[in-house]
């Protein structure tokens, strides 16, 4: 007692038997367990020890351990209704010291000595696991002893029990458990009993199974697997409760039965059909006949999956890869969405037999595990060359269309023509659910194509019926339609007259027609093939989106996210990199190279790079949309718009900055090249006579010079309304609005004018000022409007007035120096007369 | 890499540091520690005790960790083990002390195993010379407990 109450003292009261001095003894936790290696009737006689003994002989931690050993292996639902039975204290509930580090808080505050028996106590023993373990025991021990020396067959289990085989089953388990816990000194002996009672139980009850299964005796079957799966979990019953399915050996779908027609894969979906409907039934009846804690159904859903499922998969995408890697592509994408209505059938909660909804998409991933990796492999390659497809073939076109030059030029309303393509387009392309359309555009046929068109002519007023592969085709047709002013609506466009026709000829033919349109349009930039790309990507997305929704664990979920991903970066690299920003490159270079030139053959108003540059910009205004329009429709669904860090959304903002780049550089060109043409057609058409006139008459019309330069800013500057940001277009018209007047003015100064000739400046003035007007520039008109009130210069006739006029400052808003003042005054006719008068008085000032 | 401990009576032990981390408390002072040459040192276990212990973990250095609770019920003890816990009582008694302090649960096992195969078929009495203890029990509560004890006897 003394060394028990006080661990570390060495005095003994009692003088040992041994002549060994006891200096220590053990602390109850090492008691413990040392008590836990004994057997029954040793832990009674060691409850008689002493008190401390009694307590720890009953402490709930022997007896849990003893009751969790019985139980481990428990597929009857013993050890559930226990823990039901007792509240929460129970099982093992023995840590109740607080820990730090693994280490008992007194062990680590020195000095601090916590009683151990005292902490036990604290922890609360109830003494009810003892109590339950005395039940059980007393329960089944019966029939355990009664093994030791009889055989199997004549056993008081099974003549207490032989009629109930699901508590024949359960009593069984639980000797086994018994026979764990060592109870009795001959267990090795009485437990080959038990075991050999198992087998001859399990063995009967599998037969008897088996007999009930093929005469579907439900209420046999189900009394004979809850019997086995008490017994031991059941999975042998549940072996051949699968094994029996006819599916697994008798299964008349094959493979080989898909792509008889090209594209269909018709006989697969069927095949997805019937399993469906097996699955589901197999689901009433495996509810009906076994326990849920089985799960019998995921072991059946998984073997239908890996013997019958992936056998069939492999053949088939094995059949697809062989026939080309769209057909593959397709198949993957098809035979996913049919298999996704089996993960559909699993998670209906409506069965009585059914998964959760993780679970139910792992199975199928490890069905479509082995294929994913290829297959996400395919699509990327498949995008890569499809891009690179379409730029190489666009560049041997385009190649062929330069020596067109004269076909290139008849056009002669090209920029209208062109407006009213891109007003139209837009009008396609605006239109959502044109992008958003089925996803399976690629692999409708021509036929289907051609059908889907006839249908959008039965119903004009639905344009998106129109088929998304259609739109470059209905576009065009329509930019050609309101080119001639007849029609302007898309629903027109596709309900007039010439589509029918168009729709009768051979479909692709058509394509190409509208192809050879298009490129008429873009000489640098084709819209087709920024289309042509997008739809390729937008099938692909949407076959990878599949496999996105069904939202597969771990790390393929990642890999087809990147795959997803990478696919809209390779689309905006090969438009970007590979073709707009070349094209705009090739378009600086040429707007560079050019020179106004004299030659009237090509119209006095139009510059052709500049023509063209400006289409272009157009054009890739027109493409950048699409992506964007591409982008908030498909790609936001999977891609956190927010997410600055997203390789998708840096590579978007690198696109969208390179084509501005690309714009400003050829902008900057294009100024460049307009304000030359403006200076030689001023230089060309300015006769020295306009403002010098010989006779009295006074011609009130602007010159030629003027209206001119004016068509010719006109033209090529509206043609870029809309074409890009307001910024940067404030900054374009900013920019041509002060060079225009510089050259203006160069210009101007260089002029001799007269008074009569003075209205007909006023009158150029005027309408110069009227189209700086248009271009709603503020801090261009002043500019002009000072120009405008210099001009009177030219009209008043004493030279003191001459003088008032230039040195009123406030006229001019201090845009124009009195130097540039002194020097338009001087353009004066009379200027050599009046001079004295005027510069004299310019001394004046500077004296003041 | 190894590691010096200081029994209580002052004798410096060098040990390969894997063999000292058999014992957790050891391992998380180390962790704690970090990488140190002064000797850890040990109040609780003498030189005597402590090359027993290090004797037992050396031999035992290669051994799986198991967290298999049936492994543990396993009331067997292998023969080396059996042959290193043929000591006098009180010097099993200490070992097993030294294992609970230096928490290296598989020798504490094995030592509670060895006094389990003490105490199987003694009596109470028998018991309680083994653990030098007082009877404290009333004959009426003595009376009271083999009542409740009957279900256990041996059948």
């Amino acid at each position: 007692m003394t060394d028990l109450d006080s661990p570390c003292s060495s005095i003994s009261l009692q003088p040992p038997l041994q002549p060994t001095k006891l200096r220590a003894t053990l602390p109850p936790n090492v008691l413990l367990c040392v008590l836990k290696y004994l057997s029954l009737s040793t832990l009674a006689t060691c409850a008689l020890v002493s008190r401390r003994f009694k307590v720890l002989v009953y402490d709930d931690e022997i007896w849990d351990s003893k009751l969790q050993q019985m139980l481990q292996h428990d597929t009857a639902g013993v050890l559930a209704n226990l823990l039901v039975q007792k509240d929460k204290g129970a099982l093992m509930d023995t840590s109740d010291e607080f820990f730090i580090n693994n280490k008992p808080l007194n062990e680590l505050i020195p000095g601090l000595k916590t009683d151990p028996y005292r902490a036990r106590a604290r922890a609360k023993s109830t003494g009810r696991a003892r109590e339950q373990f005395k039940s059980l025991y007393l329960h089944l021990i019966p029939y355990y002893t009664d093994l030791r020396h009889r055989h199997s067959k004549e056993s008081k289990l099974l003549t207490d029990y032989g009629s109930k085989p699901i508590e024949c089953g359960k009593t069984l388990n639980l000797l086994g458990g018994l026979g764990l816990a060592h109870v009795v000194s001959d267990w090795q002996e009485i437990n080959e009993g038990v075991e050999a009672l198992c087998q001859y139980f399990e063995s009967a009850s599998l037969h008897e199974f088996e007999v009930a299964y093929d005469h579907q005796k439900i209420d046999n079957m189900m009394t004979y697997a809850h019997a086995l799966v008490a017994l031991n979990g059941g999975s042998l019953c549940v072996q051949t409760f699968i094994q029996k399915h006819q599916m697994f050996y008798d299964n008349p779908y094959q493979a080989e039965d898909n792509f008889s027609d090209e594209l269909n894969i018709k006989p697969f979906q069927s095949f997805v059909a019937t399993l469906d409907e097996e699955i589901r039934q197999q689901a009433t009846l495996i509810h009906q006949v076994f326990p849920s804690q089985a799960d019998v159904f995921y072991q059946f859903v998984d073997r239908v999956f890996e013997d019958v499922l992936a056998e069939y998969l492999t053949q088939l995408f094995a059949m697809a890869h062989e026939k080309g890697s769209k057909i593959y592509l397709q198949t993957v994408a098809l035979s996913l969405t049919s298999m996704s209505q089996l993960l559909d059938s699993m998670i209906d909660t409506s069965l009585p037999a059914h998964l959760d909804q993780e679970r139910a998409t792992n199975l199928l991933f490890k069905v479509l595990l082995p294929f994913i990796d290829d297959y996400l492999y395919e699509e990327e390659t498949n995008i890569n060359q499809a891009c690179e497809l379409g730029i190489e073939r666009w560049k041997v076109k385009r190649g062929q269309k330069q020596g067109d030059e004269a076909k290139r030029l008849n056009s002669q309303n090209r920029e209208a023509f062109k407006r009213d393509y891109l007003r139209a387009f837009k009008k396609v392309i605006s239109v959502p659910v044109d992008l958003v359309s089925t996803a399976a555009t690629t692999i409708v046929s021509p036929f289907q194509r051609s059908a889907a068109l006839k249908n959008s002519d039965s119903a004009p007023s639905s344009p998106t019926t129109a088929k998304a592969t259609d739109s470059p085709r209905s576009s065009v047709q329509m930019a050609r339609l309101s080119h001639a002013g007849s029609v302007t609506s898309l629903s027109s466009a596709t309900s007039s007259t010439s589509t029918p026709d168009e729709a009768k000829r051979d479909p692709n033919a058509a394509l190409e027609n509208a192809q050879v349109q298009l490129d008429m349009l873009q000489d640098y930039i084709s819209l087709e093939l920024a289309l042509q790309l997008i739809h390729v990507n937008k099938d692909a997305e949407r076959r990878i989106q599949r496999f996105i929704q069904i939202n597969f664990p771990g790390r393929m979920k990642q890999d087809i996210q990147r795959t997803y991903e990478n696919i809209f970066i390779r689309l905006l690299k090969s438009l970007g990199n590979d073709h707009i920003k070349p094209a705009f490159e090739m378009a600086s270079d040429t707007l560079l190279k050019y020179h106004p030139s004299l030659d009237t053959s090509t119209g006095t108003d139009s510059v052709p790079p500049l023509t063209e540059f400006f289409g272009m910009v157009h054009v890739a205004d027109v493409t950048q949309q699409m992506i964007q329009l591409y982008y908030d429709e498909d790609m936001t669904k999977f891609i956190d718009k927010n997410d600055f860090m997203n390789d998708v959304n840096k590579e978007k903002k690198l696109f969208e900055r390179m084509l501005d780049d690309c714009v400003a550089r050829g902008m900057d060109c294009s100024i460049q090249v307009l304000l030359a043409q403006v200076e030689m057609l001023l230089r060309r058409e300015q006769s020295s006579s306009d403002y010098n006139p010989s006779g009295d008459h006074i011609d009130l019309r602007p010159t030629k010079a003027c209206t001119d330069v004016i068509q010719c800013l006109k033209s090529n500057t509206s043609m870029l309304q809309g074409a890009a940001e307001k910024a940067t277009m404030d900054l374009f018209f900013n920019e041509i609005g002060r060079r225009f007047f510089d050259v203006l003015c160069k210009h101007l100064k260089s002029q001799t004018v007269s008074q009569q000739g003075g209205f007909r400046y006023i009158c150029d003035i005027n309408t110069y000022y009227d189209f700086v007007v248009t271009l709603r520039q503020k801090n261009v008109t002043p500019y002009f409007h000072a120009l405008k009130s210099l001009a009177n210069v030219y009209i008043i006739d004493s030279a003191q007035d001459i003088k008032t006029v230039i040195h009123d400052m406030g006229r001019y808003q201090g845009l124009l120096r009195v130097e540039d003042l002194f020097e338009f005054a001087a353009c004066r006719k009379d200027w050599p007369v009046i001079r004295k008068v005027v510069q004299k008085d310019m001394t004046d000032c500077i004296l003041m | 890499m190894s590691v010096r401990l200081l029994s209580s009576d002052s004798e410096d032990f060098t040990v390969a540091k894997e063999v000292a981390e058999r014992s957790m408390l050891i391992k998380n002072m180390l962790e704690d520690v970090g990488d140190n040459d002064n000797p850890i040192p040990l109040p609780n276990v003498t030189a005597k005790i402590l090359r027993k212990v290090i004797e037992w973990c050396e031999h035992h250095l290669g051994d799986p960790v198991t967290n298999d609770e049936n492994e543990r019920r396993n009331t067997e003890i292998d023969e080396w083990d059996q042959k290193f816990m043929e000591v006098d009582q009180e010097t099993l008694f200490d070992i097993i002390l030294a294992a609970n302090y230096l928490d290296i649960k598989p020798l504490l096992d094995v030592g509670c195993k060895t006094v389990a195969n003490m105490i199987k078929g003694k009596t109470a009495e028998e018991i309680r010379k083994i653990f030098n203890i007082v009877n404290d029990l009333t004959p009426e509560e003595e009376a009271q407990i083999r009542k409740e004890n009957e279900w256990a006897e041996d059948r």
